[in-house]
């Protein structure tokens, strides 16, 4: 069973408060788990597992943390022929980061701030109704340089406009992309669970933890 | 390769794919895209796994893919690694009911996980196909998350509480 996370009552309530205080009407506090399942409605993955710390650093192109700023529709790819059945149209979306931190690897991979990340989704799934959704969560990020990439029979890749021609293209690994709002007492996955990840990292249930574990890595510390 | 240890099987609800959904009903029409290349068996091996260790019942198959109503379209690609099969709902019939999924498969990339090409291969077809009919990732079978580098039977066959959800729902 996906382990839900227990929302933490008293960030919540001091959250609240806060917010009043303010006079801000967002919904700051709304969880991210909610988010991540209406973002994975109808999508499962299997996929080889990031491994230790230390084996994801070195297979890993990026390692941030920052906050979800933005969802908008996703990469296209121009197939041919019959491949143009329709059944790979609108299959991922697009997840604008502003980057607060790098954990690991190449810091010129962010573009004025931002890294921009393709996400799977199912061909039903509005990104607009995801964007609207959006509880700006603050994201842990495991990313792959996929500006490349191309699936069997497609010929071009078609970026979103709103995608920065000069961003690469970043795919985060399905056990790499970690969500968590401050009325989160854990942080949630849109396709896996903490439980999945090796037992090498010691159970992380936050992205403070899962961050501070890459840091540590960094440092010699790395399993 | 990894071997993850999920919350028990005995604790998973029905249904627990990630979108809550089930099939249409319980007999399982398939086709394959016409860009399927590789390994021809591997849909007919999960096809029959699933209509031989459950309830479900294996409809027709209809050859190159051409009707988005067929419940299972199967596929091959590249997938932006480390991606090796996915499942996607195409179409509901409401919430809840899917109508079609897609099941892509990356042959290179499930052949580089280790040496045991054969099983693997059927192991991520078992897994998706489980996913088409409302299963979730559990431990020590074949919805292991994430996938598990073993030639081992129990990782291409559901486990006996994931057959007594869909018995119970299609029986």
């Amino acid at each position: 069973m996906r382990p839900f996370p227990v929302k933490s009552l008293s960030a919540t309530l001091a959250l609240a408060l806060a917010v009043s205080a303010c006079g801000h009407e967002q919904d700051e506090a709304e969880s991210a788990e909610e988010f991540a399942q209406q973002l994975a409605l109808g999508v499962d993955l299997s996929y080889i597992g990031m491994g230790s710390p230390r084996q994801m650093i070195a297979e890993s192109d990026l390692v941030a943390r920052g906050v979800l700023t933005d969802v908008f529709e996703g990469v296209e790819y121009e197939y041919e022929g019959p491949a143009d059945d329709g059944r790979y149209t609108g299959i991922y979306l697009t997840f604008e980061v502003a980057v607060e931190e790098v954990l690991a690897g190449d810091e010129s991979l962010v573009r004025d701030g931002k890294v921009y990340v393709m996400v799977d989704k199912a061909n039903p799934t509005s990104p607009r109704d995801l964007a609207a959704a959006n509880p700006r969560p603050e994201v842990l990020l495991v990313l792959l340089d996929h500006t490349q990439w191309l699936p069997d029979h497609a010929s071009a890749v078609i970026r979103p406009e709103r995608m920065p021609s000069d961003a690469p293209i970043f795919f985060a690994r399905p056990d790499g992309l970690w969500l968590q709002t401050p009325s989160d007492q854990e942080m949630v996955s849109p396709f896996t669970t903490t439980e999945a990840l090796d037992p090498t990292w010691g159970r992380p249930r936050t992205i403070d933890e899962m961050a501070e574990v890459v840091r540590a890595c960094r440092q010699g510390d790395c399993p | 390769m990894l071997v993850a240890s999920p919350p028990p099987a005995s604790a998973n609800p029905f249904p627990n794919n990630v979108d809550r959904s089930v099939a249409d009903n319980a007999v399982h029409d398939w086709c394959k895209r016409i860009t399927w290349s590789y390994d021809t068996a591997i849909p007919p091996y999960a096809m029959g796994v699933l209509g031989d260790t459950t309830a479900m019942v294996v409809g027709t198959n209809h050859g190159t893919c051409q009707d988005n109503r067929i419940d299972v379209w199967w596929d091959t690609s590249s997938l932006p690694t480390p991606v090796v099969g996915r499942r996607t709902c195409f179409s509901y019939v409401t919430t809840g009911i899917c109508n079609s999924s897609t099941l892509v498969l990356d042959i290179p990339d499930i052949d580089a996980i280790g040496p045991y090409d054969y099983d693997m291969r059927r192991q991520v077809a078992v897994h998706e196909l489980g996913h088409s009919v409302g299963l979730g990732h559990s431990s020590g079978n074949a919805m292991n998350d994430p996938v598990t580098n073993s030639p081992d039977l129990k990782y291409r066959r559901y486990s006996g509480h994931d057959i007594a959800h869909i018995n119970a729902h299609y029986g």
